[in-house]
């Protein structure tokens, strides 16, 4: 529908960055999430997207054309908030006609087909006339929903839809955004302090920290290459450890931590923050043998987390079978670990 | 879905092709959209300087102008007292406070029961500023002894009509306070109630008008309720599980409420004396006409300038007058915008009134029943000394107070019926103004972020200014002509009291509009604008459909305001233009007659009927208003 540039985008507020020189492209018809802890200015950046915000430097574009000046009602943007913001004095007929006051439906229909057909879209085709506060915490904002995409917007913004809703209905209703998002094919910026939500429905990934932005790429990329030791630290568990570096003889280098050491698949040398993600990680012996204390496990399901001291350093691991507390081996293979780009 | 869209662009953000702003209406339409909130907010700019701000800043120009009356006064010994020195000769200070300490002594010794502490000291002259800060300590103090009682019940204790007694105390704020002195004087005037009781048991007659005593009564008769209404509510937010801990802590009740309970009310207290000494330092119908001129405060003394034309002393007066309201209410924006947020966590247990056991329980409630007939003394009396002022008394009931108004309006100077219909008129035009000005502003304070301060600071001070003031400035200003080039336009009578009017009763609308507007999840606008409504027509929408009952309860203050407001009506209004609290005051000294209150009494009983009206409404539709 549209394609969104942010360049060198900065929002202060008093003394400190909320935004700090953000520049990211969202392609055409792409689901683009901004992951990070809150605080990390995800929330701002949208905001700046949709007009609530103006920006102190840089500029957001929609296809191509500045939005400076363009207030948000002319943006042709659908949002959808955590908190539902259903307007409460309206039906749900009513909140998804809203936006039909200011913009024709698109397709030529009227304001009661195009209503119909958005609550059809969310599974809610009975809902019309019922009043907001009837409906379940998903249900609204699933009319939320159908209340964006009603006008038909070239753009939607999603601000943490699903946090305030429990573990399984968030998966379920993220699917279905998902699947209303593909089928709609609409541009669409995503925000989360969910890292996994965010791995699990995007196209491509901002993970942002203090305002700026550390690393864009897929979920796979974000997950497996992290740029940075907070992205690494960020997205999914992991165990980073800090070491001194020196390079073998043939391939591959030595990494020290403390008084051990272990052999990574990467030339590096001095200081280097090392990734080993707990998946990665088992009870055995062969590759590199790290001599580790169980101290405990937590049963998952499906798997075991279980945490172990290494000389001093908690070192993560998750397997099928939980070892008794006491000494194990941790076995790895030196491409599992990741060396982490300072 | 259907793509009827073009390619993106911004002929797309901007104009939108498929809008329905294709046709001329459509165009119009969102063009009032758009302008619709920032021309009501230029437009509530441009009266604010038009009726307040230019008038009050004439007479700042004239106080501090060529003949400089502010110096005149603050150098002069009868209006700043034995503060004069500190301006007319501030080396001579330090000399006369030793002088004056050299004289004074204290001395102590027993009479009867108790040991007595006497301090002997020379004189000290208050002066007219002086005086006027003295009466409103008092005030304040009356109004904290009655208003503070209060609160303990109203927060403490279950009973039948409490809610409703609550609610009460919204009433001083849309009582005329000319009708309040219609009610004391058929009170205490000389062929008073209270007279009246004392002459049937035997005794004389007393003079009470004209006493300090009787302003300082009627002052606590409007501010006790404030004190008591802002104290009851920091009451009731009073988070018990903070009590509960310090009890659980090993603190007694005592001592839980000298260290939770206490440090949670002395703020409201403390803001509500302040708002409390703001007004009585500028009150003005009361002590005009129960205190006269030898007990003449500031305000008063400048009405009399006023009169006697001697418009410079007025002018020093005023702007003198104003700084010290100014810098009090000042005083309490600072302090109020520290009392803590409310409505978190659970409120106290109230205690059952009507159900004790024990010797201390019984001895509490005799104490509330002691305290209930005080208060029902003090309120109900004048109102319903005033009514039945109206039909002659008790011994001699009539009807020929009515009559004598029948009388005048079939031939009089001051026709009833037109009084009744100008204020109505004025009321209602009024609240026309003052409701969209008093939402523009809640709209911008609601959600106004770094400009707030500024924007309420320029809200309140219509309220820290007195009526007298501003009548004072558009006198010289609006009435008495102002120079537009050649012309000299000079604007006079209906529309200056309506501006009048609105500019005195839109902080209403806006105090009880802006709590609740910030009230509304800032995202339900941001949905509605991102849906492609305009910021006014988000508010129309989307907000004001969910604080209609704060818009009509500020509604009903703006009109019950506006049909009270005297002060300036007084200044403005022709002789032929007249309104019910001006008809009052009219009736209440013309002795046609006779001494009898009889006829004023009469119209204060319909003015009374009116603004009754007004609080219903208030209190039907819940309104919030926390000054």
């Amino acid at each position: 529908m549209t394609s969104v540039e942010l360049d060198g985008l900065v929002r202060e507020f008093g003394p400190t960055r909320a935004v700090d020189d953000v520049s990211v492209t969202v392609a055409d018809g792409e689901f683009f999430t901004l992951v990070g802890p809150s605080g990390c200015g995800k929330t701002t950046t949208l905001r700046l997207v949709a007009g609530f915000e103006q920006p102190d430097a840089g500029d957001v574009r929609f296809g191509g054309e500045s939005t400076t000046g363009v207030p948000p009602e002319d943006r042709d943007v659908g949002i959808v908030f955590q908190s539902y913001a259903l307007f409460p004095h309206m039906t749900v007929g009513e909140n998804v006609a809203y936006g039909l006051r200011f913009r024709d439906p698109p397709g030529g229909v009227s304001t009661e087909e195009r209503v119909a057909e958005l609550l059809e879209l969310v599974d809610l085709p009975d809902a019309q006339d019922r009043d907001p506060s009837e409906l379940s915490g998903g249900q609204q904002q699933r009319v939320a929903l159908a209340r964006a995409l009603a006008p038909g917007p070239s753009l939607l913004l999603l601000d943490e839809p699903m946090s305030a809703l429990d573990a399984r209905l968030r998966e379920r209703l993220r699917g279905k955004v998902r699947e209303i998002q593909r089928e709609l094919d609409i541009t669409t910026v995503y925000v989360t302090h969910d890292q996994e939500e965010a791995l699990s429905v995007s196209d491509r990934v901002a993970v942002m920290h203090d305002g700026r932005v550390e690393q864009v790429g897929t979920p796979e990329e974000v997950y497996r290459e992290p740029a940075s030791r907070f992205v690494a630290e960020f997205v999914g568990d992991n165990n980073v450890l800090d070491g001194t570096a020196s390079p073998l003889e043939t391939e591959g280098s030595s990494v020290s931590v403390g008084p051990a050491s272990f052999d990574v698949a990467e030339r590096a040398s001095g200081t280097v923050s090392v990734g080993l993600r707990p998946e990665a990680l088992s009870f055995g012996s062969g590759g590199n043998e790290l001599d580790v204390v169980v101290e405990r496990s937590e049963f998952l399901g499906d798997a075991y987390k279980v945490y172990c001291d290494w000389h001093g350093t908690q070192l993560l691991v998750k397997t099928t079978d939980a070892p008794e507390p006491g000494p194990a081996t941790v076995t790895f293979p030196p491409e599992a670990a990741d060396v982490l780009p300072e | 879905m259907d793509r009827s869209l073009g390619p993106p662009g911004r002929d797309e953000l901007v104009a939108g092709s498929r809008r329905s702003a294709a046709t001329a209406a459509g165009w119009l339409a969102r063009a009032v959209d758009r302008f619709a909130l920032p021309l009501a907010g230029a437009g509530t700019l441009a009266v604010l300087l038009a009726v307040f701000y230019y008038p009050v800043g004439t007479v700042f120009a004239e106080a501090f102008g060529p003949e400089n009356p502010v110096w005149a006064i603050l150098t002069s010994e009868f209006y700043m007292g034995a503060a004069h020195g500190l301006f007319a000769n501030p080396l001579q200070v330090p000399g006369d406070v030793a002088a004056w300490l050299a004289e004074a002594s204290i001395a102590a010794g027993w009479t009867g029961w108790l040991p007595e502490l006497y301090v002997v000291h020379p004189g000290v002259r208050k002066g007219l500023f002086g005086f006027t800060a003295y009466q409103a300590a008092l005030s304040t103090l009356a109004s904290v002894a009655l208003g503070l009682p209060g609160a303990y019940v109203l927060a403490r204790f279950e009973f039948p009509g409490r809610r409703t007694l609550k609610s009460l105390t919204i009433l001083p704020f849309v009582l005329p306070s000319i009708m309040v002195v219609v009610g004391f004087v058929a009170t205490f005037g000389q062929f008073g109630t209270v007279n009246d009781l004392l002459a049937g048991v035997g005794l004389g007659r007393v003079q009470f008008l004209y006493t300090l005593e009787v302003v300082v009564l009627a002052h606590a008769f409007y501010n006790a309720p404030l004190v008591t209404r802002m104290v009851t509510t920091a009451w009731e937010n009073v988070d018990a599980s903070a009590v509960e801990t310090a009890r659980s802590l090993g603190a007694d009740p005592l001592r839980a409420f000298r260290d939770v309970v206490a440090p949670q009310l002395l703020p409201a207290l403390a803001a509500s004396a302040l708002l409390a000494f703001v007004f009585t330092f500028m009150s003005f119908p009361i002590v005009l006409a129960l205190g006269g001129l030898q007990l003449a405060t500031v305000e008063v003394w400048l009405f009399a300038r006023v009169q006697q034309l001697d418009y410079a002393t007025a002018a020093g007066l005023a702007a003198l007058e104003t700084v010290v309201s100014l810098a009090l209410t000042y005083a309490y924006l600072r302090y109020e915008a520290r009392r803590s947020a409310e409505g978190t966590g659970n409120p106290l247990d109230r205690h059952r009134l009507l159900d004790a056991s024990g010797l201390r329980e019984w001895l509490v409630r005799s104490g509330i029943v002691a305290y209930g007939v005080v208060v029902a003394a003090v309120f109900l009396a004048p109102l319903a000394s005033m009514v039945l002022a109206s039909v002659g008394g008790l011994e001699d009931p009539t009807l020929r107070w009515w009559r004598f108004l029948a009388e005048r309006q079939a031939g009089g100077r001051t026709q009833p019926a037109t009084a009744v219909r100008y204020s109505l008129l004025f009321s209602v035009a009024a609240l026309a103004v003052a409701l969209p000005m008093g939402v523009v502003v809640g709209a911008f304070s609601a959600r106004g972020g770094r400009g707030r301060k500024v924007v309420d600071a320029v809200l309140m001070a219509p309220i820290a200014v007195s009526g007298i003031v501003v009548g004072f400035g558009m006198l010289r200003s609006l009435v008495f002509g102002v120079d537009l080039g050649s012309y000299r336009v000079s604007l006079v009578g209906p529309l200056v009291v309506v501006l009048a009017h609105a500019v005195a009763g839109y902080p209403f609308v806006v105090r009880n509009v802006a709590p609740m507007l910030s009230a509304v999840d800032s995202r339900l606008v941001e949905s509605a604008r991102a849906l492609g409504a305009s910021r006014g027509r988000a508010l129309w929408d989307v907000e004001l459909p969910l604080v209609w009952p704060g818009v009509l309860a500020g509604a009903a203050f703006a009109f019950a305001i506006s049909v009270g407001e005297f002060d300036s009506t007084v200044i403005l209004a022709g002789d032929g233009v007249y309104t019910m609290p001006v008809a009052l005051k009219r009736y209440l000294v013309d002795r046609a007659a006779g001494p009898s209150t009889g006829p004023a009494a009469a119209m204060g009983t319909v003015l009374l009927a009116v603004t009754a009206a007004s609080f219903v409404v208030i209190d039907r539709v819940g309104g919030r208003y926390q000054p």
